[in-house]
């Protein structure tokens, strides 16, 4: 009985995680606003003070000050890390943003297939870069390690450099 | 195994519909020939079904008759998936990633280890043939190493979005749900014969059946225009516009780029 048991369940778990497969494929893919003003000011360039957010200095200046207790130095931290997430979350909806535009020139026939190998690329380094971050992050509420933003904004900075000719090959 | 039970019987007849209801949806819509993998494929169970149905399940005719047209159709089945394959890479094209050499070896890959995996439950003979214990572990071997494959590509497709027929997707998850089922089928049968052998096949054809109905459903004219949400989209009505936003954009650059004197 253990057997049909097990066969059942296994069965049953597979069409589950199929089902769940395929009905997050068929999903409409999210909104994402899109102007040529958003291309026209977009620069990686305005994450950079990212990097200042979870400067060690900032701690050890706050451990300074008279009243300082240990609570306000997490609750600084907590807060900090919570303006980093915000911030990666942003990055990420515009970086989504210009594999959209890759994959519509792509799409509408106005780009090279080669432009689908690029994009792939600028994913898996992507990819890599803001799970870096996230973890880092994470280590962070422990006060463990340093957050580098400059990898993932840098990977962001180049996709957009990527896609410029190739979305205004006139210029 | 004895004969068939009454609502075997029925599940039977209902899938013989199923089955030229699905083929002549296809035929209707349009869309035998951009399917040809598939349409031959429903038209060979077809034949194979209604040959069959002359037969007393318990009889020799229908064992031996089904067990020589079954490797036929698992091959179909599989042929059906590289199919649908092509289709899907044709959302890819320009990603050497996804070569046919790349995917041949993930195949082969998952079918090996669909093979070592599967190979223990048929070495015992409970059954009164070797050769439908054979036809048995090709069949679990096939239908498995597809459907890791299936599920690498389409959590590949998770990932990494592209623009995708929606009925692409319908016949994908039609397939990978026949594969679980019958393989799940094919396993209640070998735990034993005696006390498994027709309820797992009458569950098989009615799971079969539910999924025929669904496909049927599922099937559209418009599907096969309509690429499912898994490319990212700027607005939520149409790429037309899309491709509108893009040529303003352009326009404006370029009215921008003559406004402002070369440096």
């Amino acid at each position: 009985m253990t057997q049909v048991v097990t066969i059942i369940l296994t069965a049953a778990g597979l069409t589950a995680g199929l089902t769940w497969l395929f009905w997050r494929l068929a999903l409409p893919a999210p909104y994402l606003s899109f102007s040529p003003d958003w291309w026209e000011h977009f620069s990686a360039e305005r994450y950079l003070p990212l990097a200042h957010l979870l400067r060690e200095e900032d701690f050890a200046f706050l451990r300074t000050q008279p009243g300082y207790h240990p609570e306000l130095g997490r609750q600084l931290r907590r807060r900090r890390i919570g303006i980093c997430r915000a911030y990666l979350s942003e990055i990420r909806q515009d970086f989504l943003r210009l594999q959209g535009i890759g994959q519509a020139l792509l799409a509408a026939g106005q780009a090279e297939p080669e432009l689908q190998e690029l994009l792939f690329r600028q994913r898996i380094r992507f990819t890599q870069s803001w799970w870096s971050v996230r973890v880092q992050l994470e280590m962070q509420r422990f006060g463990l390690g340093r957050v580098d933003f400059a990898g993932l904004i840098g990977t962001l900075d180049a996709s957009a450099s990527q896609l410029r000719p190739a979305l205004s090959p006139a210029l | 195994m004895g004969a068939a039970g009454p609502w075997e019987i029925t599940f039977w007849y209902a899938s013989l519909l199923a089955k030229a209801g699905l083929l002549g949806r296809l035929v209707w819509l349009r869309l035998a020939r951009e399917y040809p993998a598939i349409s031959a494929f429903l038209a060979l169970q077809l034949v194979r079904t209604l040959w069959l149905m002359q037969y007393s399940t318990a009889s020799n005719e229908y064992s031996y008759g089904w067990l020589f047209t079954e490797p036929l159709l698992i091959l179909s089945r599989a042929l059906v998936m590289f199919e649908l394959y092509e289709k899907i890479l044709a959302g890819y094209r320009g990603l050497s990633f996804l070569s046919r050499g790349t995917m041949a070896a993930v195949l082969t890959a998952s079918l090996t280890l669909a093979l070592a995996a599967n190979y223990p439950a048929f070495t015992s003979h409970r059954d009164f043939s070797k050769w439908m214990n054979l036809v048995f572990l090709f069949e679990t071997t096939v239908y498995s190493g597809v459907l890791v494959f299936i599920v690498a590509l389409v959590a590949f497709m998770l990932w990494f979005p592209a623009q995708v027929k929606k009925n692409v997707l319908v016949h994908c998850c039609a397939f990978s749900a026949y594969f679980v089922v019958s393989s799940a089928s094919v396993y209640l049968r070998q735990i034993d014969v005696a006390e498994w052998g027709r309820l797992s096949s009458s569950w098989r054809m009615l799971a079969a059946d539910i999924i025929m109905a669904l496909w049927i459903l599922l099937i559209t004219k418009r599907g096969e225009h309509e690429a499912t949400g898994i490319a990212l989209r700027f607005a939520p009505d149409s790429r037309e516009r899309l491709l509108k936003q893009l040529d303003d954009l352009n326009r404006a650059l370029e009215s921008r780029r003559r406004q402002t004197p070369a440096g």
